[in-house]
């Protein structure tokens, strides 16, 4: 069976993930002027999951390939490859995606073995909205 | 008197007479009515209850964590994992304007299919599964709020109370076309 290569990280509460084919490094050092991936998705500041009050990890910069060019973000830690089976990756529900207001959101995912919050929002980072960047 | 000695194999029965010495014998003929019926489960919503037809629901699930997906709206709870598979979860008491309670036990899931659509459902409590008869389901009040109208099919009765009958598909359908 094929097994995905993705790059998770968290935005608050969320954990998110890219294709790990669609990233091109990860950077430590901070950009201000990068927008963040809550920006990008037009996610509230602060947006988690109602209820659950979590701390921001550690920004860091995640440079991503996107047909008009580098896109670099600002994602939160902890940022982790992880390969998951196909098996593990689904279709957004018909219903959820029928209604569903942030861009870019491609698969949903399980990552088997860990507790709540198991949940991975697979982004595709082509339909994220992307301004031009002087390249880095 | 001699008449009133008279044997009753003579005498003709009236009715009762007839009735009962059928039940005597045993033999009084029992028709088979097999009336066309349709499985309901029947559910409950803030003390209303409803009930959709069993052949458009999967299965019933007890409460299960939701995982909250940003970006949908507030009545899209999230999704559940349904061995291993990914199920969006409506919250059927917003989409029906009637206010979920507090969780309970007897919070549930209704996995339901329509169309080519499948959800979740949170509703307050499973009544019942039982077979209601084709006539026993009656039209639908016209004073029914302006949210239900279209996505109640019939009426009927159960334990004293009345039922509304939905359509999961009419609701799938409203909800997908952001009529709810």
């Amino acid at each position: 069976m094929t097994d995905i290569d993705l790059v998770v990280f968290r935005w608050n509460a969320l954990r998110l993930a890219v294709q790990a084919c669609q990233v091109l490094a990860l950077e430590s050092t901070l950009d201000p002027d990068a927008p963040s991936i809550g920006d990008l998705l037009g996610l509230p500041t602060g947006e988690g999951i109602p209820g659950v009050v979590t701390l921001a990890g550690p920004p860091r910069l995640l440079r991503l390939a996107h047909p008009a060019g580098a896109l670099r973000v600002r994602v939160q830690e902890p940022v982790v490859q992880v390969r998951l089976p196909a098996s593990a990756i689904h279709p957004l529900p018909p219903l959820l995606a029928a209604r569903l207001r942030l861009p870019g959101v491609r698969a949903l995912a399980w990552q088997q073995g860990e507790g709540p919050g198991a949940l991975i929002v697979i982004l595709d980072v082509g339909d994220l909205a992307c301004e031009a960047q002087p390249a880095v | 008197m001699n008449s009133d000695a008279k044997a009753p194999s003579d005498a003709p029965m009236d009715a009762l007479t007839a009735a009962l010495e059928r039940r005597r014998r045993g033999d009084q003929n029992v028709v088979a009515v097999d009336l066309p019926t349709v499985q309901w489960v029947v559910f409950t919503l803030s003390g209303r209850t409803f009930a959709f037809p069993g052949t458009q629901v999967a299965e019933i699930l007890p409460l299960p964590p939701i995982y909250f997906v940003p970006g949908c709206p507030p009545a899209l709870e999230g999704v559940i994992d349904v061995r291993g598979n990914i199920c969006s979860v409506l919250r059927l008491g917003d989409l029906l304007d009637s206010p979920h309670g507090p969780p309970t036990r007897r919070t549930a899931i209704l996995r339901g299919r329509a169309a080519d659509m499948e959800s979740g459902l949170r509703v307050d409590a499973v009544e019942d599964v039982l077979e209601v008869a084709q006539e026993a389901l009656l039209t639908p009040p016209d004073n029914l709020p302006e949210r239900l109208q279209g996505l109640v099919t019939g009426v009927f009765q159960h334990r004293g109370q009345r039922v509304l009958a939905l359509d999961m598909e009419r609701l799938f359908q409203s909800w997908r076309d952001a009529r709810l």
